[in-house]
């Protein structure tokens, strides 16, 4: 197990940067998921790992800079996004390829090979070629190819991609299981954040080259550090406001609308300052405009609004509900049966949630 | 269903186009089993005489020998510069590069009298006119086109990542390539092969302004109709015309654009 580190990295094509002046720790059996839309620098980070693309800074394995090596001696295990399984080789002979390359003597290469057969449940399918295997199966082979060797780390570059939904949740849990098993430290490269946050110990979610945010993935999710995070992290309510005053611990923050809001966390904040204020969907209740239970809510935790569309998706029903300043927050209601949920697009609704729920975004 | 419109002129030009190319052919066949000496279609009486005359003519079998050797080591030189060249068409972004190419493809473009006429002052110039060598160097100009052409092809849909994992797993950029890269653009090496072997086996109009005492097989074929007047013309270009399909049908799974790189 090796702790990697990133310092000051900067990788340029032409005039665009794709990583601009990078730094970033990577600890001893760590499960890292860097996470961004396309062309953010998340699998250029890896192939500079990888040692195939030219770069300025550093990166090191245990405090030893390995800039100077060329990819084939980087002991780097690497999972391509389309497996790139030699298809003129048996799943053995794919297998082997690494240790073969080691001058390994035969009997080792072939207990190593069975090793890895056993471990990612290929028996049976040794002596086939990749071009007979389904998804699943080819992506376990790129795996046992990549660990046999014993790498420093295990580079993943969006390996589930290419599968179906059904098989990928399956390989999710496959994969992270693998990973504790073998205590190998991981870095894996998605763009699903649902991916990032099942698998993953700590994310990096970047953009432009950069990382925006690094930190374990509750913190992630539950503590944007900015828009661009708070957006990329699922489907998230967000409407603009301005900090009007600090009472008892709380922010108190005015939309354009009028309304007045709560929010119990926030760094950095002013009276005075423009911000954006965000609720996750999970963490608001829905209720029927005509209706003001007693829930133990303040109004400073509540937003009036107007259904503007209701989706029935199944187990859940999503409901889109316009505020009065014209932004749209979408709510999912459980779906308890036809008599539970009767709002239908126009009618006046209120949504309900806690000061300690509203997250507060620099503007 | 989308269903498929077949316009009656579309098929009529299919069938045209395949009367018209393979009319020739049976015509060449039927002429080259004659019985008599005359160059008669249909034929009159059936005999193989005329292919059993083609290895009774020294000259024939020289010329067979001699078309062979040259188109081999055509072939050899050829698929080696093509493939070197054909990586640093696809891996490269140089100055000139789209330049180069076109270079590259000109001896399928430029007439072959012109061809032959420029090789010919060249290597008089150089003093190597009469010389094996001189007619090798350009078979392997001629058959480079398309060496280059399929090698450029299969290296274009070659991945990438298949090298990268390679090295990633301990094998330097010189192994990666040998164990890697080139079983897996086999298929296409030979498909090149057979192309750059029939390119310099069939030239005739270039060939004709190197060829000294040794002659290939077309210069042959075409000096021998010129003065004798029986069906051992038709009968040695029915037997190329058989040997080329039989190499063609061998490697048709080869040449085959979705057989590559699936082969298993």
């Amino acid at each position: 197990m090796q702790r990697i580190e990133f310092k000051n990295v900067i990788v340029q094509y032409k005039d665009v940067f794709a990583l601009r002046n990078l730094s970033l720790n990577v600890d001893p059996g760590e499960f890292l998921a860097l996470l961004g839309p396309s062309g953010c620098g998340k699998s250029t980070l890896l192939r500079v790992l990888g040692g195939f693309v030219p770069y300025e800074g550093s990166v090191s394995f245990d405090g030893q800079a390995v800039d100077d090596l060329p990819a084939h001696s980087r002991e780097i295990g690497f999972v391509f996004q389309d497996y790139a399984l030699f298809p003129h080789k048996t799943v053995r002979e794919n297998i082997a390829f690494g240790l073969q390359m080691r001058k390994a003597a035969r009997p080792t290469i072939d207990q190593r090979v069975n090793e890895m057969v056993a471990l990612l449940r290929l028996d049976g399918l040794a002596d086939r070629y990749p071009s007979q295997l389904s998804g699943g199966q080819q992506q376990r082979v790129a795996l046992a190819r990549a660990i046999a060797i014993n790498p420093r780390v295990l580079l993943l570059d969006e390996p589930l991609g290419a599968l179906d939904k059904k098989l990928r949740e399956e390989m999710q849990v496959e994969l992270r299981q693998l990973q504790q098993r073998v205590g190998i430290t991981t870095i894996f490269v998605t763009h699903d954040q649902e991916e990032a946050l099942s698998l993953a110990d700590r994310i990096a979610v970047m953009s432009g080259g950069e990382i925006r945010q690094i930190g374990p993935k509750a913190e992630i999710y539950e503590r944007p550090a900015n828009r661009f995070v708070a957006e990329f992290m699922g489907q998230s309510n967000i409407v603009p406001a301005s900090v009007i005053a600090f009472r008892d611990g709380v922010w108190r923050c005015r939309l354009a609308s009028g309304d007045i809001i709560d929010a119990a966390a926030g760094a950095d904040l002013a009276v005075g300052k423009e911000v954006f204020l965000l609720v996750r969907s999970e963490r608001m209740k829905l209720l029927d405009g005509s209706a003001l239970p007693a829930d133990g809510l303040s109004a400073e935790e509540r937003l009036p609004g107007t259904v503007d569309h209701v989706t029935y998706l199944g187990s859940q029903i999503q409901v889109r509900v316009r505020l009065v300043t014209g932004d749209v927050f979408k709510i999912f209601v459980h779906n308890t049966g036809a008599a539970s949920f009767s709002l239908k697009a126009g009618d006046p609704a209120t949504l309900s949630f806690s000061a300690d729920d509203v997250i507060v975004l620099a503007a | 269903m989308i269903r498929v419109q077949r316009h009656t002129a579309v098929t009529l030009a299919s069938a045209a186009v395949l009367v018209f190319m393979t009319l020739p052919l049976i015509v060449l066949f039927g002429v080259s089993l004659n019985e008599g000496s005359q160059q008669l279609f249909p034929p009159q009486g059936l005999s193989l005489r005329w292919f059993v005359n083609v290895f009774s003519r020294q000259g024939f079998v020289d010329a067979i020998v001699f078309s062979m050797e040259l188109a081999m080591m055509a072939t050899a030189v050829s698929v080696v510069l093509g493939t070197l060249a054909g990586l640093a068409i696809v891996r490269y972004q140089f100055l000139g590069r789209d330049l180069l190419i076109t270079f590259f493809m000109s001896p399928m473009i430029v007439p072959q009298v012109v061809v032959g006429i420029a090789f010919l002052l060249a290597f008089t110039a150089m003093r190597i006119h009469s010389s094996f060598t001189a007619l090798l160097v350009m078979h392997i100009v001629l058959a480079l086109p398309f060496t280059i052409r399929v090698v450029v092809a299969s290296l274009t849909r070659f991945r990438i990542s298949l090298e990268e994992a390679a090295r990633s797993l301990g094998a330097s950029p010189i192994h990666a390539f040998f164990l890697v890269t080139l079983p897996v653009i086999r298929p296409g090496m030979v498909a090149a092969s057979v192309f750059a072997f029939v390119a310099s086996f069939e030239n005739f109009t270039a060939t004709q302004f190197l060829i000294w005492d040794r002659t290939t097989l077309p210069v042959e074929i075409f000096s021998y109709v010129q003065t004798e007047n029986d069906p051992t013309g038709a009968a040695i270009s029915a037997m190329i015309v058989a040997a080329v399909a039989i190499l063609v049908a061998s490697v048709h799974r080869y040449i085959n654009i979705d057989a590559i790189n699936h082969r298993h």
